[in-house]
Order: C-alpha cells, then structure tokens, then sequence
C-alpha cells in the first residue's frame, strides 16, 4: 500500500502487530477518585488518632497494651498463618491506631448485622433443600466429601443431573446464548464481572427481548468487579425493558473494610431446568473476542436436572438478601427434567455467610484424599501453609501432582507471589506448568476420585473474603472430559523448572518475602 | 464503547494494527485464519501504522485453537521484530560507552600535556592518561568483536527458532482451515 503519508511522524516500539483492546476511560478515573477519598479518608483517621496519642501521652502506653492484647487474640483467632503473622507485623508498628483497624476489619464485628440477615434467610428456606443422601456404594473419598458439603454447609447431595463441560469460554456462552433463547419463565444470572461489548450485546438482546415478553430476568453483578465496565447506559436499557438488576457491595468513597469482600460467584439458571458456572465471567475477553492477556483459556460447566436447584436457591437467598424483599420461592423449584445418573452432583457456595471455609475445606478434602493424581488450573496460586504442606506431602508420596498456571499475567505483583510459591512447589516434585502465551483462569481441581468446578481461586481472596460458588461431582463422563482439557492443555504448557541459583540470591529472597506480606490482600 | 458492527451475532470482528511494511504479510496471515479484510485505515498521527479490521463467521470448527494459535502467531511476530532490532544491541552500547571513556581519557591526557603552562608531573600525567586511553581503546577492540559476533549469533537463533516456530503455527493453521473447508 502506497505511503501517502511517510512524512508523518514513525511511531516506534509498536511490534508488527497489536491487538486493538477498549480502554477503561471513564470507569478508571471513577475508581482512581474513590481510592484517594479512601485513602484520605484512612490517613485522617490516623492523623486524629495519632494527634489524641500524642496529646495525652498516657494514651501511648494503653494503645500499646490494646495492641498487644490484639496480637494476642489475633494468635488465636481461626486465620491463616500468613494471614496472622501480617497482621501481628501492621499491629506493632503502628500500635497507636492499628488495633481500631483489626477492630473495623474484623467480620465478627463488621458482618454481625448481615450475618444475622443472611441466617434468617438460610432458616427460612431451609425447606427448598431436598437431599437424595449419600448412596453406600460410593467410594470413601467421596462419602466423606459429600458429609462434609452435607453437614457443614447444608449443600443437598444432588443426582440424576446431566454434566457437560466447556474447555473455553466461547463453547460455554455459544451455549448458553441457545439456552436463552428458549427461556419461558425465569432467568438468574449472577456474575463478578459484567462488561458492556459483544457479549453483553448478544445476551442482553435476549434477556431485553424476554424480559418484555414476561420473563422474570434477575441479574446480580458486583459493584467493584463491573465497575467501570458495565456502562450506566446498558443499566438503563436493561431496567426500561423489564430487567431486575441488583450491585453487590456498593462500591462507596467511604473508608470500610467491607468494601473488601466481593460477589464472585457465576451463575446463569434458565427455567430451573438448565444451570450453568464455571470460571467465566460476561465479557469479551473470556470468550476471546477481545485481547487482554495473551489468549484468554477458561472453562465452563453445565447442568440439568436436579441440581440446577441447589443454584436456584443459591441465587434467591442473595437475590432476598440484596433486596431485602421476602418472596415464596416454591415457583422457582422442581421444574427440572429427571435424567438416569448415578453420580453424585453438589452445587456449593462459600462467602462470609457459612461459618466454615467450605471452598477451601472441600480442596483440601479432595487433595488430601488423591492417591494417584492431581490436576488443577488456576490463575493465581498463593495457598495457606496448610494447603501447600498437603501439596508437598502428596507429591512426595508419589501422587502425580501437576499444577497449571498462566504465562500470561493479569496482575503482575499477584504474579509474583504466585510464581514465587510454584518454584517452591516445584523443588519438592510437584510438576508446575505454564500455558504459553495465555492467561489461564479456569479454576478446576480434579483427582481420580472427583473434581471440582467452579468460581474458587487457590488464593487467599476466594477462600476467606470473596463469596463463590463451584459444583463437586465423581460423575466419570464429567470427569473424562475435564481430563481431556488437562491433557490437551498439557501440550501448550511449560513446565517451570526450579531455579536454585535464583532462589538463593539475597535479593531475590527479599522481593519475595515482602510480597508475602501482602498475600492476604491479593 | 468500541463501534459494533451490524451483524455481530453471526460475525466475530477483530482489530488490529499493523506496521506499514509488514501489512501484506500480517494480512496474508488473518486470511490464513479464516477472516476477511473489512477496513483499512491510517493512522492519523504516525505514518508507519494502519489500523484493519477483519471478521470471520462466528461458528467455525476449532474456534478455540484458531484463536489460541493467532495469539500465538502474533506474539512470535512481536519476537521476531523485536529480536530483528535488538541483534546489536549489547555490542553497540559497549562500544559507545568505552569509546566515550577512550575519547575522555585521550581528550583529558591531551589537553593536560599539552599544557603550556603546566608543571612537569602534571604533563607526565597527562601523557600516560593518553595512553592509557589508547591503550583501553586498543585493548577493547577485540572483546568487542568478540560481543559482536557471540550476540550475531545467538540472535540468529532466536531468529531463526522464532521463524520455525511461526511455519509450525502456520502449518497447524492451514491444517485446521482445511479441515473446517472439508
């Protein structure tokens, strides 16, 4: 092509090529304004505190008591390790006023209220959950997985559901989009991230079309995860045509430690009938159509039968706790088709509500029980050290353990802490990957007994603030197909190979132990 | 928002930008994938760009391993430009940085013994600084030539495994295409 203009400027450092991909524009400058105020907000607090010390100087020595009493209750209190030692760190060194932050950050304290709503909720619609119970022939490992989603989360142990997985996001929501076209009564879609572009447009045609046609559509999206991103102009479309849209955990310019704890979860229920999760939030990137971090690999899981249920309640309880409207929800159940099954399938949800650490607890559970392999995707890896100790000790007992993580980063500190812990991992057998070239979100853990799907990151986020949910199954044509992902993936991947000279570089080691101060943030 | 296309429920759109010289290859390369080229525009500030848009039907066979391969593509395209401008990097800022230590000694050493007005000692110093930047100057050059051809050829690998690696991608892509045609 002829240069008409080569006495313009020569843009260097461009590459051949480059992916044309949508800045964030307003949305970034929005977020950036809230995290000064926040910010400003937090040194204030300081300042006055500082400022009442040092005024009254007996007030030094009784904050430092207070904190010392704090670290002494943070010792003892059910965090992490890692978790405990940070915080013991934050409350020393700023012992004037780091004992009223614990205080505000504590969910004992910050979520008693919303605790107290969600237990309502739960009691009340404790009727919806019918369990088919735990059949006798099912192997130990799994028996024992299922009690553990019985009794301590109150999960119905489901069967007679069909399983199809999606090895990327564009299979998934090719799917899905189909399925929404054959709505009839009601839709739920719950998701971390929704963000306007093609997808959205292709769906959201859908659900504008069958809101208008009475489909009850109900969506919930997190405030912070769409922020910037899902446009207040498709809010408005939404809500002219009919759509019911919830934010979780408003993202406010006012200082609270609440504003940490986000709606992971992702979840679209069709009818009743059909439900699906997986690792994938509604945007382009997922499905490809836009270029973020190298090629964008994810996965996706679908359901009909009875365990569509079990989200069905999952969304109502969140969709009643959002809107603080009680509704009968006996006209959202028992419209799934009966399909011939024998494994077992139990939907879950973890979050601040449920006393337990359930994602982190049911991980635990299936690789503690893996005997001869162990699987996982995830795109961040930075475990507590009782998950890494099991890691280490199934690898070392001969278990095959292979870990595939992402080339790609989204988040290049996240990155750090992550790749930092799989070098670990990997001098003491356990095989670490790399998929070239691509961002790997999927978050799949599977052994030779079970696996498990879902939205639950192997990170500290997912297990102690965010709300999630995943679906546990030993459904063998479920898990012949997540294999076949892992497998194929295995050939695009490369292995990471422990660096000894690296790792004993003083430097090296510095980095990395301050980036283990901020795990538990990231 | 980005501009959406019409038919975007049957069509995946893709944009990209391009360096001017390299814009029949890369496009030949999309044409490969499956798309056709919809637009071509210039850059309005930088004369070496254009800006293209392709599409492609959304439903073809081996979607996710067309698209993971493209990004494939593109990254080894971006390795191999970059390797391409790099190859002489190391031995050219070693060069320039003795040189500029060469000339400052001989310049200095110079200036110092050539000094009229300078006492004995000093021109004596100033003499054996010019030599010793001669000497550095001459001693240097051999390393030097030694960088040069180690980094000749050590970018020749890259170059070449970057090249390699962008046929196999290329072979895989045809293969899948010819598939889906079939």
């Amino acid at each position: 092509m002829k240069n008409k203009y080569s006495h313009k400027a020569q843009a260097t450092n461009v590459g051949v090529v480059k992916v044309k991909t949508e800045g964030k524009g307003l949305g970034a400058l929005k977020t950036l304004i809230v995290a000064m105020l926040i910010l400003m907000q937090l040194l204030l607090l300081i300042y006055i505190y500082v400022s009442f010390a040092s005024a009254f100087k007996w007030y030094l020595t009784v904050s430092f008591i207070l904190s010392l009493i704090t670290c002494i209750y943070v010792l003892s209190s059910k965090k992490n390790g890692l978790s405990k030692a940070v915080w013991i760190i934050f409350l020393l060194l700023g012992f004037m006023f780091s004992h009223v932050i614990y205080l505000l950050s504590d969910d004992r304290f910050f979520f008693y209220g919303a605790r107290k709503r969600y237990n309502k909720i739960f009691k009340k619609s404790e009727k919806y959950i019918k369990d088919n119970g735990i059949d006798e022939n099912l192997s130990k490992a799994v028996e024992n997985d299922c009690n553990f989603l019985k009794n301590g989360g109150r999960f119905p142990i489901c069967n007679n559901t069909l399983l199809n997985y999606f090895s990327s996001g564009a299979k998934l929501f090719d799917d899905v989009i189909d399925r929404l076209k054959q709505a009839e009564s009601f839709i739920f879609i719950e998701y971390y991230i929704i963000s306007d572009g093609i997808l959205l447009k292709r769906i959201g045609d859908i659900l504008k079309e069958k809101a208008s046609s009475g489909v009850d559509v109900r969506i919930i999206y997190d405030d912070m995860g769409s922020h910037g991103t899902f446009s207040r102009k498709t809010k408005k479309e939404f809500l002219e045509a009919g759509i019911k849209l919830k934010p979780f955990n408003r993202l406010v310019p006012v200082f609270s430690v609440a504003l940490n704890y986000r709606d992971h979860r992702k979840m679209v229920i069709v009818d009743g009938k059909t439900a699906y999760t997986g690792g994938c939030n509604l945007a382009d990137e997922y499905i490809n159509e836009k270029r973020l971090y190298g090629y964008w690999k994810d996965n996706g899981l679908r359901l009909d039968g009875q365990a569509v249920d079990s989200f069905s309640l999952m969304f109502l309880r969140q969709w009643e706790y959002l809107s603080k409207e009680q509704e009968d929800y006996s006209p959202f159940f028992n419209h799934y088709a009966y399909y011939k099954k024998d494994g077992v399938v139990v939907p879950y949800a973890d979050g601040l509500e449920y006393q337990l650490h359930i994602g982190k607890q049911v991980y635990e559970n299936i690789i503690s029980n893996a005997r001869e392999k162990l699987y996982i995707m995830t795109p961040y890896f930075i475990p507590d050290e009782i998950l890494t100790g099991i890691l280490i000790n199934k690898a070392i007992s001969g278990v095959d353990v292979r870990i595939i993580l992402p080339e790609v980063p989204d988040k290049k500190i996240v990155y750090g802490v992550t790749l930092n812990n799989a070098e670990k991992l990997s001098e003491l057998g356990v095989k670490v990957y790399r998929m070239k070239n691509a961002f790997v979100h999927s978050k799949v853990v599977m052994s030779e007994n079970s696996v498990v799907v879902g939205s639950i990151n192997i990170d500290l986020r997912s297990f102690y603030q965010q709300f999630e949910c995943a679906v546990y199954s030993n459904d063998k044509t479920l898990m012949g197909q997540v294999e076949v992902d892992f497998n194929e993936t295995f050939k695009d991947c490369q292995e990471i190979v422990y660096d000894n000279r690296r790792r004993k570089n003083v430097i090296y080691r510095l980095a990395a132990g301050l980036l283990q101060i901020f795990a538990p943030l990231m | 928002m980005e501009k959406i296309y019409d038919d975007y429920k049957n069509t995946d759109y893709l944009k990209v930008t391009v360096l001017r010289e390299k814009f029949e290859e890369v496009n030949g390369y999309y044409i490969t994938l499956g798309y056709r080229q919809i637009e071509i525009k210039e850059d309005k500030v930088y004369g070496n760009l254009l800006h293209l848009v392709f599409a492609r039907p959304h439903n073809i066979e081996n979607k996710d391993r067309l698209q993971y391969l493209q990004v494939k593509l593109e990254s080894h395209l971006n390795a191999l430009s970059r390797n391409e401008e790099k190859r002489h990097t190391k031995s050219l800022v070693v060069s320039l940085s003795i040189a500029v230590i060469v000339v400052a000694l001989v310049t200095i050493g110079l200036s110092i013994a050539f000094n009229i007005n300078a006492k004995s000692g000093l021109i004596v110093f100033g003499t054996i600084l010019t030599v010793i930047g001669f000497f550095v100057g001459v001693s240097a050059i051999r390393p030097i030539v030694k960088i040069y051809q180690k980094e000749k050829v050590d970018y020749q690998v890259k170059l070449a495994k970057n090249q390699s690696e962008i046929t196999l991608i290329l072979e895989e892509i045809k293969r899948l295409v010819k598939i889906n045609e079939e």
